[in-house]
């Protein structure tokens, strides 16, 4: 009641502060830079914010703006007065206003003074929400995720084809290769897939043709092809082949549509290719590095000529041009086996062992202070490495480390797309955010290891020779002691601890869907609906293994191990008392491919809808039922009563999930809309939003969750995934980052990442391991958990009134 | 054969627009050549009715018939016909030329392999004859000679029916006669061909499954009566018991396709399919996620030839790459020493002289251009027998130890034989004439090499580059082998080639071929280069390479540590040479 009460003050006092600008405008004055609303304004901000000089923040901010001299439309004039006097009442109707403290509101009136002098607030997201939200929120080391994939090895197992470690290399050098020329293709095919069949979709809307256009891509989902089919044509790459495996499935839609309807979607996608094709490729190029300052992330172009693949070898770093010399024709294969050779010979390496890791940890914002301390000619060598967009670690990593751990080994300088660790029996894609999301990042692993898989196939059949060596350019790299201290003293991201499971019952979990269809079709819980709602139910009732409790408690006797063990300690305490927002990735690439994700933040209406009661209450119904040797009818009753309750309690959850994930398709979640209260705010006061999360962890919540809650589905049928970790982002409120994928064997696999405080405190007294166990222990709770819960609800789905034989009850009563 | 070819009256003869160029396909009724539509400049198939049946009334009718049942369709399976007329009592329509092969070849290459045609590559060539049978059922036509040899599969990829001569309009009914080929033959038409119903086709379509997923026919015997009252009368066995790999699913849809009643079985075409796809795709999951991926895109040559890859089979795809890549420019098996006689020169089929060479070692090449034999009625009966395409005459010094009548008188040089000879008191090895160990017209100068270069060492020379094969039970080291081209008078020139700095694989292992190999020929490298071989692409630019053909330049000098071995003469842009 409290944050209700304060909420409702703050908003009221904003009002009030919104209206004195109001009354004090000059419509005059409006239409000149120096607008006084503006002023007052950045004089509101300045008065929440703690920073000297917000007004000229926010003149710099405008000063960015295209058109430096706004000048308010005549049309707007009278926009602005109807807007000015229907403050209230706009505020009241805002979708956020009324969950919004204080500094939400005088955003939300910041954008719409802005708006209302012709901005538009998408054009302040020229390459949508999300990859603004990338930018702006997950740039650090930890907001990378990982995928996978264990086809390369199985297959060459499967068919006894001995590779030797040159070949290795230099099959994942020619699929990396192959990546980097053809990934434009590849765009252009996830582009066309989307943007062809949602037009198709739009266009047949209202025609009796509307039904079968409705799911057209949900069956291009299923059809899409991620390797080469034996049908593929001699010399046919993937891209190639995809396209025309898609050409031929969009070709057979058409057929069905009248002549009309088939010019309208010609037009129709030619006019999109025109306009979005472009500016989509150039959003998503893997051609690009990160250059970090102290707000954020900046992508600068890598030529494709000067394009490399980083490999790291015995924490040596090497570069190997992807293109032929002078050329841009991809690296002759022979010239790329004898790089790997000349990488691989043990006797004499040719460049000095290094270790970045540090860099890679670093805070992203400390970057520029960093290089401002290293020596010219130290950068210069590293900056060598901006040109490779992809890095593949040979240092091999034990293939059964939790993916989180995995990573951990030399991953270059933090500004690259995609690392690729090798466990020896898998590969580990480690994705940038800010290039992939998790869904395109698990299809290029698989794309990636299907491509090195055909490459090793053909090197197989090359003589088994030691082919001549080619020295490829190697990192020469050696910190002076005072270029080491600085990278010691750098500050690094939040020390994490990981854990993984795979004993979550997945077909108990489709069986309760059906269950519930059975019973109801108005029960429309996903598998995915399950895991988060269960995910809440999680966090009230998890209780720690009374073991780690004791090792704790056994660790406030040191007065050294005292602060993590009471910091954990109040962890374990508090984590039942709060139900967790989490975020959740939505797909929007079929709204719009530059979209690419909706976060949406969600929390289970567990108490509004007394989930916990009414399934404690149920179950112990059930059971007294059961057990009920007279009063039977009764017992019945009283359980038919509360099943019924709990059962619309859960399709009440279902609709509400639905409902959300609508919402945030359509790019209109609170999330989003909170996103979208950033627009043309200068950077340093964004990121003022993480530095202040007394005023502004309403909106850090809204914006960002408390943890992660990423489920990228179930792989197709011929994929070789394995298993998935998601990324947490830069808000060092959000504490988790769970994981979800499921293999093609029907394996459901979840990582979870855990940068609760007591992780950074434990591990720095060098008790990580005992960090590990509590988010191992967390993990299983979960799982086991969640599989009681299905057994509990298929069992109160399916109770129906029994008849007892009277023999029953005197076997009962015997 | 080739004779009789060149005798045919018609060849060269120009009927409308289209002149008959050769015989690409004979059969009972009906002659096919290969020709040109002179107008648009554009291969064309031009069927002509045989010189016996021309004063058939009958026969002619139905000839009439095959075109005018095609000539108005349009669908992406289907042969399309373009033109009909008959001339000086010659009926004769001109078709859509494919080149490619039909399923029956393609499915012989298979199964002497002992292999099945890929699943995929099952359901594509299912489909496309299905949606051609369905695209015929619904304009009242049917085929009635559903077979292996009248599906054609392009080296383009797609898949087309042909041959409906038997074509039966159903609501004209037929004269009852039994046409069609009793392997396939549905029950009701084997009784009756009057009875023929749209899924009569379906039934047919069902047994070329069966045989395409078992590797046979459910009912087979040496007599065509026979296999037709087994297919009036007895069940098919079951397909699972001749290839326990399919699923019972399949079998099921297999066995529906047969059944024996035509309202029993699938009633379009293309719902036998999906139901087939469907139940071919349980559990293949599994088996795809762990099949080997087809050879990279980047790779310049993604197959191998002289076989299989082990343990895989190719696609048809591949299969046709293979067919096209191998059919054309420089014979496959070119080894000189193989003992195969050169084939005369088909000079009526330039450029077709497809050679088989996965199919065995056999020097014989066939030119198969779309050629679909028949069993009866109008269908192309039997592939027209083709020339043997030329072997360019291969003609290259090859040493031998047994001396021949022709001896040529070559000279030993000593090393004391030249005009730095120093006077000794010791008598000089002097000059002496020795009989050359060659067995050719060349006059080569050789020498007595030095050390002795490795035996079996197979040197080929061709448009498309240079080659050593390795044929010894050694790795071996070629840094030795040094070329130099000579001109036409025995000078040498500017153009040399050392391996010890131009070949990137010195080392070439036993089995393996290496070679140097010049981008955007149009010509085929040497079949032993395909599936083993470490190539080296120099470039665009081949003109610095000393095998580019120059003007007077028509030979090279072979030489191993210096000293020359042998005089490699090209001919016809092909030169090679056994190293002993």
């Amino acid at each position: 009641m409290e944050v209700r009460k304060n909420y409702s003050h703050a908003t009221e006092r904003t009002v009030d502060e919104l209206r004195t600008i109001a009354h004090s405008l000059d419509m005059r004055e409006l239409s000149e830079i120096s607008l006084p609303q503006i002023e007052a304004v950045a004089e509101l901000v300045r008065k929440i914010s703690p920073t000297s000089d917000a007004r000229s923040l926010i003149r710099s901010g405008l000063g960015r703006l295209p058109q430096r001299r706004p000048t308010l439309p005549t049309s707007t004039t009278s926009d602005l007065q109807l807007w000015l006097q229907n403050l209230d009442r706009l505020l009241d109707k805002a979708v956020y206003g009324t969950f919004f403290v204080a500094p939400a509101t005088v955003l939300w009136g910041y954008q719409h003074l802005l708006k209302l002098l012709g901005r538009q607030l998408e054009d302040a997201f020229p390459e949508g929400y999300w990859q603004f939200y990338v930018n702006y929120a997950l740039r650090e080391d930890t907001a990378r995720h990982a995928h996978e994939t264990h086809g390369f090895d199985t297959i060459l197992k499967r068919h006894n084809l001995q590779l030797s470690a040159v070949d290795r290399l230099t099959a994942w050098l020619m699929a990396g290769i192959y990546g980097i020329h053809t990934y434009d293709k590849l765009l252009q095919n996830e582009w066309r897939e989307r943007v062809y069949t949602s037009t198709l979709r739009n266009i047949a809307s209202g025609t009796p043709y509307a039904g079968r256009m409705s799911a057209l891509y949900r069956h291009w989902e299923r059809e899409r092809p991620y390797r080469r089919g034996p049908d593929v044509l001699p010399g046919q790459d993937y891209a190639a082949y995809r396209r025309a495996k898609f050409d031929a499935f969009i070709e057979n839609a058409l057929t069905h549509l009248p002549e009309e309807l088939r010019r309208s979607w010609v037009f129709a996608v030619r006019d999109a290719k025109e306009r979005e094709l472009p500016a989509y490729l150039r959003q998503m190029s893997l051609l690009s590095y990160l250059r970090s300052d102290v707000y954020g992330e900046e992508r600068l172009p890598i030529q494709l000529d000067e394009a490399h693949i980083g490999v790291i070898h015995q924490q040596r770093y090497y570069l190997i041009p992807v293109c032929q010399p002078d050329t841009l024709k991809p690296a002759d294969v022979m010239t790329v086996r004898a790089q790997a050779a000349a990488i691989l010979q043990q006797d004499k390496p040719i460049a000095p062992a290094v270790n970045l890791t540090q860099w890679a940890t670093a805070k992203r914002a400390s970057i520029p202070h960093l290089r401002h301390q290293m020596l010219p000619e130290t950068l210069a060598e590293l900056d060598t490495l901006h040109h490779a967009p992809i890095l593949l670690n040979l240092d091999q990593r034990p293939f059964y480390l939790e993916l989180a751990e995995l990573r951990q080994a030399e991953r270059g300088m933090g500004c690259h797309a995609m690392t690729i660790f090798n466990t020896g029996e898998s590969f580990i894609f480690d994705l940038s955010h800010i290039f992939f999301d998790g869904t395109w990042g698990a299809a290029l692993a698989e794309i990636m290891t299907n491509e090195a898989t055909a490459w090793a196939v053909y090197l197989n059949t090359l003589p088994n020779i030691l082919p001549p060596t080619a020295a490829p350019r190697a990192l020469h790299l050696h910190f002076t002691a005072a270029e080491q201290a600085a990278l010691n003293a750098i500050p690094a991201v939040s020390r994490e601890a990981s854990a993984e499971t795979e004993s979550i019952n997945l077909q108990n979990l489709l069986a309760l869907r059906r269950i519930f269809k059975l019973r109801n079709d108005l029960i429309q819980l996903t598998v995915n609906d399950l895991l988060v709602l269960y995910r809440a139910i999680h966090a009230f009732t998890y209780r720690p293994d009374p073991h780690l409790v004791q090792e704790l408690r056994h660790l406030l006797e040191d007065e050294r191990t005292r602060p993590a063990a009471e910091q954990a300690l109040a962890v374990l305490d508090h984590t039942h008392a709060v139900n967790p927002s989490s975020l959740i990735p939505v797909d929007a690439s079929q709204q719009d491919p530059r979209d690419r994700v909706h976060p949406m933040t969600f929390q289970v209406p567990i108490h509004e809808l007394h989930v916990l009661e009414l399934h404690e209450q149920v179950v112990s119904a059930l059971n007294h039922y059961k057990q009920a040797t007279y009063d039977r009818d009764e017992a019945y009753q009283e359980f038919d009563h509360l099943q019924r309750t709990y059962l619309a309690a859960l399709a009440g959850c279902g609709v509400v999930f639905s409902r959300a994930k609508e919402i945030a398709a359509l790019g209109e979640s609170n999330s989003v809309g909170t996103i979208k209260l950033l627009a043309h705010l200068p950077v340093p006061l964004q990121r003022l939003l993480d530095k202040i999360p007394s005023r502004f962890d309403v909106l850090n919540d809204l914006i960002k969750g408390r943890e992660v809650f990423s489920n990228i589905g179930v792989v197709a049928s011929n994929s070789s995934l394995l298993r998935f970790m998601s990324a947490k982002d830069d808000n060092e409120g959000k504490t988790l980052a769970w994981g979800v994928l499921t293999d093609a064997e029907g394996m459901m696999r979840i990582t979870l990442r855990d940068f609760r405080p007591h992780v950074q405190l434990l591990t720095a007294v060098g008790r990580a391991d005992l960090a590990t166990r509590l988010v191992q222990d967390y993990l299983n709770a979960y799982a086991s958990g969640l599989n009681d819960y299905v057994r509990d609800l298929r069992r109160v789905t399916m109770a129906s009134r029994e008849t007892r034989m009277v023999s029953d009850v005197g076997l009962l009563d015997g | 054969m080739a004779e009789k070819l060149i005798e045919d009256p018609l060849i060269g003869q120009q009927f409308a627009n289209f002149r008959l160029d050769r015989v690409i396909g004979r059969g009972g009724m009906a002659v096919v050549y290969y020709g040109m539509d002179v107008k648009l400049n554009r291969p064309v198939a031009i069927k002509v009715i045989d010189a016996r049946y021309r004063g058939n009334p009958a026969y002619a009718e139905r000839f009439i018939r095959e075109s005018q049942v095609v000539a108005t369709w349009r669908h992406p399976n289907v042969l399309q016909v373009y033109y009909a007329d008959d001339e000086s009592d010659l009926y004769y329509f001109v078709m859509e030329y494919v080149d490619g092969l039909d399923l029956r070849k393609l499915m012989d290459m298979y199964n002497d392999e002992g292999q099945l045609l890929p699943i995929d590559d099952v359901v594509r060539i299912g489909y496309s004859v299905a949606d051609a049978l369905d695209y015929a059922h619904t304009r009242g036509v049917i085929h009635r000679d559903i077979k292996p040899s009248n599906v054609m599969v392009a080296t383009d990829g797609r898949v087309l029916l042909m041959d409906f001569g038997l074509a039966l309009q159903v609501t004209e009914g037929s004269m009852g006669e039994v046409f069609g080929t009793p392997h396939y033959m549905a029950p009701e038409q084997a009784k009756r061909s009057a009875d023929a119903v749209p899924q009569s086709d379906i039934y047919s379509l069902g047994v070329l499954l069966y045989e395409m997923l078992t590797g046979s026919v459910p009912f087979d015997d040496s007599s065509p009566t026979s296999v037709a009252i087994q297919h009036i009368t007895q069940p098919p066995p079951a397909p699972r018991l001749i290839n326990p790999k399919l699923n019972i699913s399949t079998e099921e849809v297999l066995l529906k396709a047969l059944e024996k009643g035509p309202s029993d079985r699938y009633q379009t075409a293309r719902e036998m399919l999906n139901a087939l796809a469907r139940a071919l795709s349980e559990g293949a999951e599994a088996f795809e996620r762990d099949a080997l991926p087809p050879m990279p895109a980047g790779v310049q040559r993604p197959m191998p030839t002289g076989g299989s890859r082990p343990g895989t089979v190719l696609t048809v795809a591949e299969r046709m790459a293979l067919y096209v890549e191998n059919r054309s420019g420089v014979p496959t098996e070119v080894d000189p020493m193989a003992g195969s006689t050169p084939a005369p020169s088909a000079t009526t089929m330039p450029n077709r002289s497809p050679i088989w060479s996965w199919l065995g070692g056999a020097v014989i090449m066939l030119a198969i251009l779309a050629i679909w034999g028949g069993m009866g009625g109008f269908g192309w009966l039997a592939p027209a027998p083709t020339p043997t395409p030329t072997l360019p005459p291969v003609v290259a010094v090859v040493p031998t130890n047994t001396p021949t009548a022709t001896h040529t008188p070559t000279l030993t040089p000593s090393p004391t034989a030249t005009e730095t000879a120093v006077p000794t008191t010791t008598p000089t090895e002097t000059p002496t004439l020795t009989p050359s160990p060659t067995a050719t017209e060349t006059a080569v100068p050789t020498l007595t090499p030095s050390p002795t270069p490795p035996t079996s060492l197979l040197l080929i020379y061709t448009r498309t580059g240079l080659y050593v094969i390795n044929r010894t039970a050694e790795t071996i080291d070629l840094t030795p082998l040094t070329l130099n081209a000579i001109d036409g008078d025995g000078n040498p020139t500017n153009y040399a080639f050392q391996a010890s700095t131009d070949w990137r694989f010195k080392n070439l292992a036993s089995g393996y071929c290496s070679g140097i190999e010049i981008l955007n020929t149009q010509n085929t490298r040497p079949s032993q280069c395909e599936g083993f071989a470490s190539l080296t692409f120099p470039g665009q630019d081949g003109s610095q390479y000393f095998w580019r053909e120059r003007e007077g330049i028509t030979q090279f000098r072979v030489a191993w540590f210096g000293e020359t071995v042998k005089i490699c003469q090209i001919i016809d842009g092909f030169c090679s040479v056994r190293l002993p």
